[in-house]
């Protein structure tokens, strides 16, 4: 669980797991969301793996990954990504008021 | 394809639950009236209720062993298969064997407990082990069907029928744990039957949908 926990704990891995949430996708596909080098997010990739949270197939020189939660785990994640875990506080003190605002507009 | 040791482990407590049920009937005069609550008790419950248990099991082993002619893939996905299911197979054998002793310790007047108490803690451990049983669901990879391998699901819409069934089965389990506990009695089997067949109905209609959606991996 521990695993889990810190692979859900980086907002970039957050991302990419929401990403797979609609599809699989492979790697230079999900690269093209985050500007961050291909070195990171192998990086990320291999966090999410150890964690079982993804399942990568290869096939060829391509890699897809395929998402692999169990409920508890997209619990987690919807959990982490409301309060923002791993976000700087600046961001998530600057999150919640649009948040309210948006809310009350509507 | 399936897990040879929790087979053993439930057929011997199918085997214990059948002789419980044999020795308790051939202690009685009339089998069809089993007392409820010690041999002088005058109420009593139909002796068909000591074969349910039994049944439950044999039901159980059977489609776990039907798997092993049902689907096919290669070992890494057969081996998490097999763990999840045997894990659930033998969960489900202690439940029903301590719902079975307690039944029939309260039918020798051997357990002073209410049968309501009995039921909605077994309500509670069948709600506990759906839920469990649906969290891991999404975990569990694509396995190709023998039977009809041009209508099944690509790996990308089983792993969102397993996670729409996983979350359906957590959320069915935990309702009815709590419900167990909460509900009246003459509520509880309505609500309960109420929600298996709209659990069984939301299945089926998202599984259809699925089919009927392109595939994302094509």
């Amino acid at each position: 669980m521990n695993l889990v926990f810190k692979a859900l704990s980086d907002p970039t891995r957050r991302q990419i797991l929401q990403l797979l949430r609609r599809k699989p996708m492979n790697a230079g596909e999900l690269a093209e969301h985050f500007p961050v080098a291909k070195s990171t997010l192998s990086a990320h990739f291999a966090i999410l793996r150890e964690a079982d949270l993804v399942e990568a197939s290869k096939s060829g020189t391509v890699i897809t990954y395929m998402l692999k939660v169990s409920v508890l785990e997209e619990a987690l994640l919807a959990f982490a990504n409301t309060v923002g875990i791993g976000l700087p506080v600046s961001l998530r003190v600057a999150a919640t008021p649009l948040k309210k605002a948006t809310g009350k507009a509507r | 394809m399936i897990d040879r040791k929790a087979l053993w482990i439930s057929g011997l407590i199918f085997l214990l639950m059948a002789a419980a049920t044999v020795w308790r009937f051939s202690l009685l005069p009339d089998w069809r009236h089993v007392p409820l609550a010690g041999p002088n008790d005058p109420n009593s419950i139909n002796g068909l209720k000591l074969v349910i248990e039994p049944a439950v099991m044999l039901l159980a082993m059977a489609v776990h062993f039907s798997r092993k002619f049902l689907v096919a893939g290669p070992e890494d996905a057969a081996s998490s298969w097999r763990r999840h299911g045997g894990r659930l197979l033998v969960a489900l054998a202690v439940i029903v064997f301590a719902l079975q002793a307690l039944m029939l310790g309260r039918s020798l007047g051997w357990v002073s407990l209410d049968h309501m108490t009995v039921a909605r803690w077994g309500f509670v451990a069948l709600g506990m082990l759906m839920a469990a049983a649906g969290n891991a669901m999404p975990k569990l990879p694509w396995l190709s069907s023998r039977l009809a391998p041009r209508r099944q699901l690509d790996p990308w819409q089983w792993n969102r029928h397993a996670r729409f069934i996983g979350r359906l089965n957590v959320g069915l389990g935990l309702v009815i744990a709590a419900g167990g506990l909460l509900l009246p009695e003459p509520a509880i089997r309505p609500t309960f039957l109420s929600l298996v067949l709209a659990y069984l109905a939301a299945s089926i209609a998202y599984r259809i949908k699925l089919r009927r959606e392109p595939s994302a991996l094509t």
